[in-house]
């Protein structure tokens, strides 16, 4: 897995645990790793913004984003049953500090 | 050509062959053809309890797995078509994904459907969405049923959906004599011998990954290494390590599958490999992208990798799969092309021809990788708007003939750019032969490939309506064939500068970096249509391309 996750160098910063004072950089380091993925090519990425319909993302690069954030996160795998409702950042974000949550 | 019969291999199932999948814990578990074929036996005669007969449809819901091989065999066994459903991905909308599905599986009409519990659920509400509560629940995993004697009666062997624009699927009939003649020609092409082994992380419901990477290696009996997709975009290691630590020598992907790894793998992670035995990587799926081969064996060749193992490849699913390819025994051909004098119908300027491999300049723009000779027994020729051929080395439609080109539209729904004829099918692509290779430069202006997706002119002019507030009557999208992943260029009539930009940045937002946009403005009239009111796309690209068109406004991103 730590192969893994270095194989992957996705924004790879330091694993806080997650306080309520914290829980808005969950949600900061969300956006980021949300923005790598789009490196800007489609402007700039808000809660607002929908994974698919704004930010274009495909199968292959939503795959990739949850590869990316259940490393950066250190969540359990994530499938198409844990993801069906999530169409925005902003459930996305909050998706991310639920599970991390319950991982605590 | 003389192919063997679809079901042969299950007369003498070999014990020590089959097929190897990868496992969530890591591990790969082994399934030898003779388990495969008791397995599909066992269902076969569950699916034939359903009163499933010949030519009845069988829709599979399942993912790449041990029990979705035994059902494609299973209802074959048992006289049926099969109809693969993938099951929804990764964020996949739930509404979205059941509207989708349930037309294709309406479309099918199946009389029943093989799927695992785990699917339950979701098989019930789209077949309740479909209207065709009436299909048979058979569990996957229950193939204790009596064997059943092959009965393969079906005239057609599979539904091979396929989105049309608006999302609307289309499904290409495809014969049982359509895929024994192109696994026939796979096999002969690729020279597959009985101790090739494939190693395969493509999608078993399109063409590629099933007939090329699933039935093909069946049928010869050869092993198989088989990851699902996600399993790949997870760790494209699990995929290079069949052939760098494994005995795997065959594969097929698209481009972006390729320029993936490469982009993904860590060099040092390679170390100890060997790749000499990998002795054929087709390209396929896409025009063959030679900047991503490039990366791809630059990444390997230090490991024994040879780039002649590419095979750049054409077809589609209204051919089977396979329509031309490479020679395994020289590299690529690629051809500079003077792209912006491609004139549709008109000779073809090349600058000069040269090898894959021996190209110091295969990243710079303008090269184009030829797709090989057509296959033995297919026929393709170029062809103008009146379907009259054109003489080698012109620009024109891509049409094939020969006992792979499948028998139509389920439904004769044939409203796409692909349109079957009393003699063959009329691809939509655009392209030329040269020395007796076809060069496929792309869709023809209604529509184009990004990594593998096609996106239509219609869908791109909904979504600009939608988002500019100006009718589809008065705008055009046109795509254009280019040397780096192409373009796409639209018109609005009687709007605004403000439009020109809102229009562009929207494309840009829905195609991504690699593709270019244009947008202009004109008078009224600017867009041409027939007299139904469709815009005449391909004369309006070809009217920019000389120049003809008077536009003002114009926003390139």
């Amino acid at each position: 897995m730590m192969q893994l996750a270095n194989k992957l160098g996705r924004a790879s910063s330091v694993l806080h645990r997650t306080t309520m004072s914290e829980a808005k950089s969950t949600h900061d380091r969300v956006l980021e790793v949300v923005s790598h993925l789009t490196q800007g090519r489609v402007g700039p990425v808000n809660p607002d913004s929908r994974l698919v319909e704004d930010l274009s993302l495909d199968s292959v690069a939503l795959l990739e984003l949850a590869i990316a954030l259940e490393t950066e996160f250190d969540l359990p795998l994530m499938n198409a049953a844990t993801t069906s409702s999530i169409v925005t950042v902003r459930e996305l974000q909050e998706h991310v500090e639920e599970q991390a949550r319950r991982k605590r | 050509m003389n192919p063997p019969p679809l079901l042969s291999w299950i007369l003498s199932p070999r014990k020590d062959r089959g097929l190897r999948f990868l496992q969530d814990s890591g591990g790969w578990e082994f399934f030898s053809f003779e388990t495969l074929c008791n397995r599909s036996q066992g269902i076969a005669s569950r699916i034939a309890d359903s009163n499933v007969g010949a030519g009845d449809v069988v829709c599979v819901f399942l993912p790449t797995c041990p029990e979705l091989f035994s059902a494609i065999y299973g209802t074959w066994i048992a006289g049926g078509s099969i109809c693969l459903i993938v099951p929804p991905m990764m964020f996949e909308n739930e509404e979205t994904y059941v509207a989708h599905t349930s037309a294709i599986v309406s479309s099918a009409a199946p009389k029943a459907v093989v799927t695992t519990p785990q699917f339950g659920n979701l098989v019930g509400r789209i077949l309740r969405s479909a209207g065709q509560l009436q299909a048979t629940v058979i569990n996957a995993e229950d193939w204790s049923g009596v064997p059943i004697t092959p009965n393969l009666a079906a005239e057609v062997a599979l539904l091979q959906f396929t989105s049309g624009s608006s999302g609307t699927p289309r499904g290409v009939r495809v014969t049982v004599a359509n895929l024994r003649y192109n696994i026939e020609a796979i096999r002969q092409w690729i020279r597959m011998g009985a101790d090739d082994v494939t190693a395969t992380w493509l999608p078993l419901h399109h063409d590629m990954g099933l007939i090329g990477c699933l039935l093909t290696p069946t049928t010869n009996q050869s092993n198989v290494w088989i990851m699902r997709p996600d399993q790949f975009v997870r760790d494209p290691m699990r995929w290079l390590e069949c052939f760098g630590r494994n005995d795997a020598s065959l594969c097929a992907a698209p481009n972006f599958g390729y320029a993936y790894a490469a982009r993904k793998v860590d060099p040092d992670l390679l170390t100890g490999m060997d790749f000499s035995s990998w002795r054929v990587a087709i390209a396929g799926a896409e025009p063959v992208d030679a900047q991503a081969l490039t990366m791809f064996s630059e990444l390997l060749r230090p490991f024994g990798f040879s780039t002649r193992a590419f095979l750049p490849a054409y077809g589609l699913a209204e051919a089977t799969l396979a329509v031309a390819g490479g020679d395994p025994s020289t590299p690529p051909l690629a051809a500079h092309l003077d792209w912006g004098s491609l004139s549709f119908g008109e000779p073809v300027s090349i600058f000069s021809t040269n090898y894959l491999g021996n190209l110091a300049c295969s990243r710079s723009a303008g090269w184009l990788v030829s797709s090989g000779k057509p296959h033995p027994g297919t026929s393709v020729t170029i062809v103008d708007d009146s379907g009259n051929g054109l003489p080698t080395d012109s620009l024109g439609e891509i049409f094939i003939a020969g006992p792979s080109v499948a028998s139509g539209y389920s439904g004769n729904r044939d409203h796409g750019a692909t349109k079957f004829t009393p003699e063959g099918v009329l691809t939509g692509d655009a392209g030329f032969i040269h020395d007796g290779e076809l060069f496929v430069v792309g869709r023809m202006a209604d529509s184009m490939k990004i990594r593998g997706r096609t996106i239509y002119a219609d869908d791109l002019e909904i979504r600009l309506a939608d988002g500019t507030g100006v009718s589809r009557g008065r705008l055009v999208v046109i795509t254009v064939p280019g040397d780096q992943g192409g373009s796409v260029l639209s018109i609005g009539e009687q709007a605004d500068q403000a439009w020109a930009i809102q229009a562009a940045q929207l494309l840009k937002g829905i195609l991504g970096r690699e593709i270019s946009v244009k947008v202009g403005v004109g008078p009224k009239g600017t867009i041409q249509r027939t007299s139904s009111g469709k815009p005449r796309r391909r004369i309006m690209w070809q009217l920019d391309t000389l120049g003809h068109l008077d536009l003002q406004h114009v926003v390139a991103l």
